[in-house]
């Protein structure tokens, strides 16, 4: 065929003295920060072996163990079984905010990490529509197969966090049989649906995790495992860029008086801030349990204690605001609390300094200016 | 930055009909406009002449984008990265800046943005964050740039818009992809978004025309484009679907016809890593190129048979101009190319992501 012909031959005369021009004028800053070659394919393997396929078993197993709580609180509704039902969602959250920052390949797939958390929605849009099923009592939203037909917006944990957590929601222990206990279980089952699809997206031969480590010249998609922990290394720092701008900065505001905290996820059933604990121990994880960190040159090796730290300190201020006990409403405007909110940004802005910069100079995986995102 | 193709006719004419050999005949006048990050960090506008030598650059505050060059050549308007907010007007015959100005409170810009045949009215694409859709912003050109209205531009997320040939009409590539300044560059609506190509009437604002691609493109961010010489739109997309998915990225559109992406050899594509920056179009309107820089892909397309000429392997690439008899494009490592020879190299700088032509 011609054209794959006309391809060589312009590729040939115009390519060849490109690359060779590049690669010459390329050569002497290479060689001036040669170090040690990263071994990134044992890193990879223990990133997705020991930190992300378990973290998914534990999503799947919190979603399994919740949607039979929600089924056996609409078979015999009663106080306990709401309060079993509301700590198996607490359970849920915490092991979906460990897998939050991987947002790429199973979950992006079919928009199977909108379906599981339809966040940030400054519209309000989510909420409408599952005030809406409720008002309406739609049917189909109570079949696990035609509520994941519906909206993103309905299937997913922060649809369950009202359905069980809003002012309404003790109704759940009093009615036998009711519909917002139908829909209830419906959403559970469909975030154990999609949880079970990411995590199956992950395993197995065909698994991206194989597709990761089969990285090279004719991977579709990772031409060599650097590239693949690189993907890791943005997760991680996209996630933090999600907790420090996403979830603190942008809902705490200024001042106490201009915070909005009802636009955090999970502020109903009293989870924001062990939501927010468990996003930072996921990257935490990944920098430990992955091994990212020993494969640090030794003049870099400070990076992951500086990482760690940052982390522990904005942790500690989630973890100390959760032990006062006030729900995150009152202390987002509260002046001392939310004093302390604003202070744990810059831990954190720290922490994506050491991820988004340090790391990847100091493993050699530096993103090109143009590539770093959509514009 | 688009040249219509009445002021690239005109500016043949002017050079006496023949195509240009530009680096050759350079007279230290200005011909191209880009941002770039320089050694220390800061970021800068910069005018150069044909062979690349800089004739003056003026300091950013932040990132710059692309720019707007007025039909008459005398004015350059830098645009801010997005989701900054600050425009600046550079004078390229006394080669100074003459001032910044900002959008609304409640807009910011989204980088690109071009002037009305007669130079009047400067347009710029915008983001109405609070409303969650896109505007084009109209700026008065012959009062200090002062806002003087905006157009719904048919969509959310307008990146790169121009003024087609005809003088009249404004193509939007509507990328579909609502963003917030609060939340620094995330995208909002990957689960529902919908990008498509904007038509509308310069002087009313009339929708007048939209195309969209087929429903398993629906997750492509339309962003860049540029006119063929035969007047049909070329559009350049970022994927935000599964990366495991084998996509088009370049395709077509002409009025009254479908949007259509064009065929090509798979690894072309791959070499793209679902990402295009820029688009072009060769001056004599035949060919149009592509620029990846999460590939480090530069291609060429035959417009009239949808060949690909040209897969090229230039790391970071991203600014791409029309220029002389193909193309000039510049990368973030420094080196300035022209159809795939090195023109000029600049350690430690970084080219930004597009190039305005002043002038071919």
């Amino acid at each position: 065929m011609p054209r794959s012909r006309l391809r060589t031959v312009h590729c040939t005369l115009s390519a060849l003295p490109a690359l060779l021009l590049a690669t010459a004028l390329a050569a002497p800053a290479a060689a001036q920060e040669q170090r040690q070659p990263v071994a990134f394919k044992p890193i990879l393997e223990r990133i997705v072996a020991d930190v992300v396929e378990p973290s998914y078993d534990r999503l799947v197993e919190a979603a399994e163990a919740e949607r039979d709580a929600v089924a056996a609180l609409c078979e015999a509704p009663g106080d306990d079984a709401l309060a079993a039902a509301r700590d198996g969602f607490a359970d849920l959250v915490l092991a979906f905010s460990a897998v939050e920052p991987y947002r790429f390949g199973p979950a992006r797939e079919d928009n199977r990490f909108e379906k599981l958390f339809f966040w940030p929605d400054r519209r309000g849009i989510g909420l409408r529509q599952v005030q809406g099923l409720l008002a309406e009592e739609d049917p189909s939203a109570t079949a696990v197969d035609t509520l994941r037909d519906k909206s993103v917006a309905v299937q997913g944990l922060l649809a369950l966090d009202y359905v069980l957590s809003d002012d309404d929601a003790d109704v759940l222990a009093e009615t036998p049989a009711g519909y917002r206990c139908a829909y209830a279980e419906a959403i559970a089952g469909a975030i154990l649906t999609t949880a079970t699809e990411i995590r199956d997206g992950w395993i197995g031969p065909d698994g991206y995790g194989a597709l990761m480590m089969a990285a090279g010249p004719d991977n579709p998609v990772f031409r060599s495992h650097g590239e693949a922990v690189q993907e890791f290394l943005e997760a991680g720092r996209e996630q933090l860029q999600v907790v420090g701008a996403m979830k603190i900065a942008a809902i705490i505001g200024e001042t106490p008086k201009k915070a909005r905290p009802k636009l955090a996820p999970f502020w109903r059933s009293g989870l924001v801030l062990a939501s927010l604990q468990a996003n930072l121990e996921a990257v935490e994880a990944l920098q430990e349990g992955g091994g990212i960190a020993e494969a640090l040159p030794e003049d870099e090796a400070f990076n992951a204690d500086s990482l760690s730290f940052q982390l522990g300190e904005a942790a500690g201020v989630f973890a100390a605001l959760e032990a006062d006990g006030r729900d995150w409403i009152e202390l987002a405007k509260d002046p001392g609390a939310h004093d302390r909110l604003s202070y744990s940004a810059i831990p954190v802005a720290g922490a994506l300094t050491i991820l988004a910069d340090r790391y990847p100079a100091a493993l050699g995986l530096t993103l090109g200016f143009n590539s770093l995102d959509g514009d | 930055m688009h040249i219509s193709r009445r002021t690239l006719l005109a500016s043949l004419a002017a050079f006496g009909a023949t195509p240009l050999c530009p680096m050759a005949r350079a007279d230290g006048m200005p011909a191209l406009v880009a941002c770039r990050r320089e050694r220390d960090g800061s970021h800068t506008a910069c005018v150069f002449d044909l062979d690349g030598n800089i004739l003056f650059s003026e300091p950013l505050e932040r990132r710059g984008h692309d720019a707007a060059i007025a039909p008459d050549r005398s004015t350059a308007i830098v645009f801010a990265r997005r989701p900054d907010r600050f425009a600046m007007v550079l004078d390229l015959v006394a080669r100074r800046r003459v001032l910044v100005f900002t959008p609304p409170e409640d807009r910011h810009f989204y980088g690109h943005g071009f002037f009305s045949a007669d130079g009047r009215i400067l347009y710029a694409t915008e983001n109405d964050f609070d409303g969650e859709r896109g505007v084009i912003g109209l700026y008065d050109a012959t009062d200090g740039y002062r806002r003087i209205g905006e157009f719904d531009a048919g969509g959310i997320g307008p990146h790169q818009a121009m003024l087609m040939s005809d003088g009249r009409t404004i193509a939007i590539a509507n990328g579909g992809l609502a963003t917030h300044p609060d939340f620094p560059r995330m995208k909002l609506n990957l689960a529902t978004m919908e990008p498509c190509l904007a038509y509308l009437d310069a002087e009313t604002g009339d929708l007048v025309d939209r195309a969209v691609l087929p429903a398993a493109y629906r997750q492509m961010s339309i962003r860049h484009l540029t006119e063929a010489g035969d007047g049909s739109i070329w559009f350049g997309g970022q994927y935000e679907g599964p990366v495991t998915d084998a996509v088009e990225l370049v395709g077509s559109h002409a009025r009254g016809g479908e949007a259509r992406t064009v065929s090509a050899p798979p690894q072309v594509y791959r070499h793209m890593n679902h990402y295009i920056g820029a688009m072009a179009t060769s001056p004599d309107g035949g060919r149009v190129a592509s620029t990846s820089p999460r590939g480090g892909s530069m291609a060429v397309f035959d417009v009239a048979t949808r060949q690909v000429l040209a897969d090229r392997d230039v790391p970071d690439t991203c600014g791409l101009a029309g220029y002389g008899d193909g193309f000039a494009y510049t990368d973030g490592r420094g080196h300035f190319w022209r159809d795939g020879r090195l023109v000029r190299a600049d350690d430690g700088i970084a080219w930004d992501n597009h190039i305005a032509t002043v002038r071919l």
